[in-house]
């Protein structure tokens, strides 16, 4: 950082722009909104909430700034909506990466155009004459915003760029990051919900590397404005959505591969990696295409990024997770093009499927039918067999959500930004898209796949404990049998350690539910579900103790309310041999069906990132990630120690930053159970 | 045969270049006062008690399940290092293990060199190089420091050195006032002079044990020397006496 840069980062780290914001509450939003909604169509609706949101936004633009937006209304506005039924409508788009392509190549005006030019076509088609007509006053909407922030401007320069973008298309690299800057802003103002940059370095290079060879711009002047871009993204973070602080989906893909499969890593692949670990802040969240060819001095880069403890880049194997993309369905120029949505799940363009609608519960699914399996006498595959079944009544679950009827209201400005909304004339939430599926989280599988194994080897095998024995144990919570709960402890096979007797239950227990979910083949929007190794927030939300909470004690010896692990992770509190074992371990699942994503959840001792050659490890283990045939990756370092004392004296400990499951966040923000689920993980090389 | 392993490191991240796995051997005929792995040191399996539980060091392999292993992740990795403990101490151990690793995975094994001869040199012919841990070399401060003279581990150095061509390189670890003395360092140097496969001298700067690895084996730690004071080491002065590179390892 410049000390310019420094300066901006300062600002946005203490707050400075909270000032400027007044709030409004919601249940003002909500009556103006009902009031102004009367007689409306629901393409109207969508579009009214830009033009309310927006007509009560105040242009800031401060003395200097090359990337311009600041919000100033407060609040995590959410626009409940009288439907035409008399239905509140509060699903809004979420989880999505607009092609912003088309935002860069053609502006507003381009876009406004292309409705123009596709109402002609679809003149008989009253719907969507309907969208498009609201598609093209959502666009005068932002417009006249716009056109409010350029008067807002006092520099000459500032106002030239304000003119000059978002409506009309970028031609320069500072263009395409301001405009970027704003219409993303706009969304998430309007109340869209982890809303990704996607193939950033895909679609900024042609600007920057015009820029760079017609001498617009230095590489150092190109490197300042890209951190001055990374460090807006922190202005208003604080407003958007998420679980937790942090979880706002301000995510970003670099690297990978072209359309056509060939390399597509350029400079700005470099100076993105490297101007994260410069500012050192936790927007935005870099994940990373590799591959078996990505060069070495890359993921030495990313290696540098994740000893500067922010928790990314995430990996992702474009050898397992193209083919999986393509095996669900999708094609394999749009499947070359992924991305991914807030955390992991991985995306592909001009669709809206809805990644994490589902979390499967694999302990309770184990649990189930342990107790049922032993209570009636079953054998080992008896246990086993009642695993489809119990797998099968969760997702009895997922069927009633898909057969609800789900009012989804439109967002005909977002819309705007995917291939085929236009010429279908259709909403991307009302079949503007080319895909509807659902994503489905598969939490907690070691721990299911080690209580397995536990009541294979003790029970079946060993025969030292009786069923009775076990039933007991779980029903008081071990509290009469911490001798059992110590034999459950030392059973030899848990999954991490790359053992075929632990692994094979998990890799077992990922196919059923793959299998399961398989059989759901419409989840009522034309779409199915995809099934993955996430867990998302669920390590927590499974776990906790409250009321109704369907989990309890486990025959993996965990105790009701232990946590379950992070995604693709070791059951809590098992030491497995050591990274490469684990890694290998995760090597074994069929990610063929698994398309949804989920990280292996790997924290390194701070010993790995002492120099180069250490560094230099960092990076092998990467490419064993890559050999190993795993899908996702997630290296964080972890300092057990250190978070401890940040618990006690948290005021020392402002710019801590951890991975908390698909994000980062400040430590000290986060509420205390997902703070200690984090200090529980194992770190390697400690 | 029947090997005793106490740790196994994957990725680890002192013990050689690349992406390597070290397992750690049971059983030393040293007793260094710095010791920071004191459960390495009897050949038998210990009962580590932590405040949080206890665990067991000392795991039987045996060297076709150990072999086997290693060779599993052969893609994966640059290389072993077999290190203890004292790997000399389980030599024909280890000996079948290099014979059923060698032709896939180089192998480092680090040693205080102090054991039997011939299977030293047996050991170092089938290895890529060697990590000899030097420390004291007079003969009577070596017997206080470590528990053994150091007549024999510096009589197996020059001998291994004329008859073995695998090279070495020394780690010495940087115990203040102890190894680091002027007297000490320059012995080091001057028998770095008489060596030819010697390829570098590597010190390990000392740091204070931590994590109750001693009450855990149910000891008190007496290192006998002051763990806080700087290094006397002159980096710079060694060099100039020093006929191979000299560096610290971070």
């Amino acid at each position: 950082m410049n000390p310019r840069t420094q300066s901006l980062r300062e600002a946005v780290r203490n707050g400075y722009y909270h000032r400027f914001r007044r709030a409004i509450s919601s249940s003002e939003i909500a009556n103006d909104l009902d009031a102004r909604s009367v007689g409306l169509s629901l393409n109207a609706r969508g579009r009214l909430v830009y033009e309310y949101i927006l007509e009560r936004e105040t242009p800031l633009v401060f003395p200097g700034e090359r990337i311009i937006f600041t919000r100033t209304i407060e609040g995590n506005l959410e626009f409940p909506m009288a439907g035409l039924d008399g239905t509140r409508h509060t699903d809004v788009i979420e989880n999505l990466t607009p092609d912003w392509s088309l935002l860069l190549k053609e502006g507003l005006l381009g876009r406004r155009a292309a409705c123009q030019k596709a109402l002609e076509k679809k003149s008989d088609d009253p719907e969507a004459v309907d969208f498009l007509t609201n598609a093209i006053a959502a666009i005068d909407a932002v417009a006249s915003f716009a056109k409010r922030y350029s008067l807002a401007a006092e520099e000459p320069l500032q106002r030239a760029l304000l003119e000059k973008v978002p409506l009309s298309p970028a031609e320069s690299f500072h263009e395409a990051l301001q405009s970027l800057r704003f219409i993303s802003s706009v969304i998430r103002s309007a109340g869209g919900q982890h809303i990704g940059f996607g193939r950033f370095d895909q679609y900024m290079w042609p600007y920057l590397k015009s820029d760079l060879e017609t001498g617009v711009l230095t590489k150092e002047e190109a490197f300042e404005l890209l951190e001055e871009f990374f460090i807006s993204l922190s202005r208003d973070a604080d407003l958007y959505k998420g679980v937790q602080l942090g979880d706002n989906g301000q995510s970003m893909m670099l690297g990978g591969c072209d359309r056509l499969g060939k390399p597509a890593v350029n400079p700005l692949t470099y100076m993105c990696l490297e101007a994260s670990e410069d500012i050192g802040l936790i927007d935005p969240k870099i994940n990373l295409r590799i591959d078996s060819g990505t060069p070495d001095d890359l993921l030495m880069a990313a290696a540098k990024l994740t000893r500067r403890g922010l928790g990314f880049p995430q990996y992702s194997n474009d050898e397992v997770v193209i083919d999986s993309l393509v095996s669900f369905g999708y094609g394999l120029e749009a499947a070359r093009n992924y991305t991914v949505a807030a955390c992991w799940e991985f995306v592909v363009e001009d669709g809206r499927d809805t990644p994490n609608l589902f979390a499967m519960n694999f302990p309770l699914a184990a649990d189930r039918a342990i107790r049922s399996g032993l209570k009636a006498g079953d054998d080992f595959d008896g246990i086993m067999k009642r695993l489809e079944e119990s797998f099968e009544e969760q997702a009895k679950g997922f069927r009633r959500v898909c057969e609800r009827e789900w009012y989804f209201l439109p967002d005909p400005f977002i819309s705007l930004f995917s291939k085929n909304t236009l010429a279908k004339g259709r909403d991307l939430n009302n079949g503007g898209g080319s895909h509807y599926h659902y994503g489905c989280h598969g939490c907690g599988s070691a721990n299911a796949a080690d209580a397995l194994a536990a009541v294979k080897y003790l029970i079946f095998e060993k025969k030292q404990v009786s069923p009775a024995r076990l039933l007991a144990a779980l029903e008081s919570d071990y509290e009469n049998d911490e001798e059992l709960r110590k034999m459950i402890k030392d059973v030899p096979h848990k999954v991490g350690n790359n053992d075929d007797y632990a692994d094979s239950l998990l890799k077992r227990l990922f196919e059923i539910f793959a299998d399961t979910l398989s059989k759901i083949k419409d989840n009522g929007r034309g779409g199915r579900i995809r099934p993955g190794t996430g867990s998302a927030q669920h390590y927590v939300l499974m776990t906790e103790k409250k009321e109704g909470q369907k989990l309890k004690a486990t025959a993996d010896g965990r105790k009701y309310g232990d946590f379950i692990g992070s995604s693709l992770a070791p059951s809590p509190g098992v030491k497995v041999r050591g990274v490469l074992s684990e890694l290998e371990t995760y090597g074994k699942i069929d990610y063929g069906p698994l398309c949804n994503g989920g990280p292996i959840t790997l924290e390194l001792s701070d010993a790995y990132f002492r120099n180069e050659e250490a560094l230099l490890k960092v990076v092998k283990l990467i490419q064993a990630f890559v050999k190993l045939g795993c899908q996702q990756l997630q290296l964080n370092t972890l300092n057990p120690d250190k978070l401890r004392d940040a618990q006690v004296h948290p005021e020392n400990y402002r710019d801590l930053i951890v991975r908390v499951w698909g994000w980062s966040g400040y430590f000290v923000e986060l509420s205390k159970p997902y703070q200690d689920q984090i200090i529980g993980r194992q770190a390697f090389g400690a | 045969m029947q090997g005793l392993v106490f740790d196994i490191a994957e990725a680890s991240i002192h013990d050689g270049p690349g992406l390597r796995i070290t397992v750690f051997l049971k059983g030393c005929p040293l007793r260094c006062k710095w010791c920071h792995s004191p459960e390495g040191q009897s050949p038998a399996p210990e009962l580590l008690t932590f405040p949080g539980g206890q665990r067991l060091a000392g795991e039987v392999w045996s060297s076709r399940k150990l072999a086997e292993y290693l060779l599993d992740k052969k893609e994966l990795l640059d290389g072993v290092t077999f290190s203890g403990g004292e790997p000399l101490s389980q030599a024909d151990f280890l000996l079948e293990v290099l014979d059923l690793t060698k032709s896939a995975l180089p192998s480092i094994i680090d040693t205080s060199c102090h054991g039997d001869y011939q299977k030293l040199k047996t050991l170092a012919e089938k290895a890529e190089c060697l990590h000899v841990g030097l420390k004291v070399l007079d003969n009577e401060k070596a017997r206080h420091w470590t528990g053994q003279g150091s007549a024999l581990i510096l009589e197996n150095i020059r001998r291994l050195d004329k008859e073995c061509a695998t090279p070495y390189c020394f780690r010495l670890p940087l115990i203040p006032n102890v190894t680091d003395s002027e007297e000490n360092l320059t012995a080091v140097a001057n028998l770095a002079k008489e060596l030819k496969n010697l390829t570098s001298v590597d010190f390990l700067p000392y740091n204070p044990v931590t994590g109750g690895k001693y009450a855990a084996c149910g000891r008190a730690y007496e290192p006998g020397f002051d763990e806080n004071a700087p290094t006397l080491l002159d980096l710079a002065a060694f060099r100039k006496l020093c006929p191979v590179e000299a560096r610290v390892l971070e």
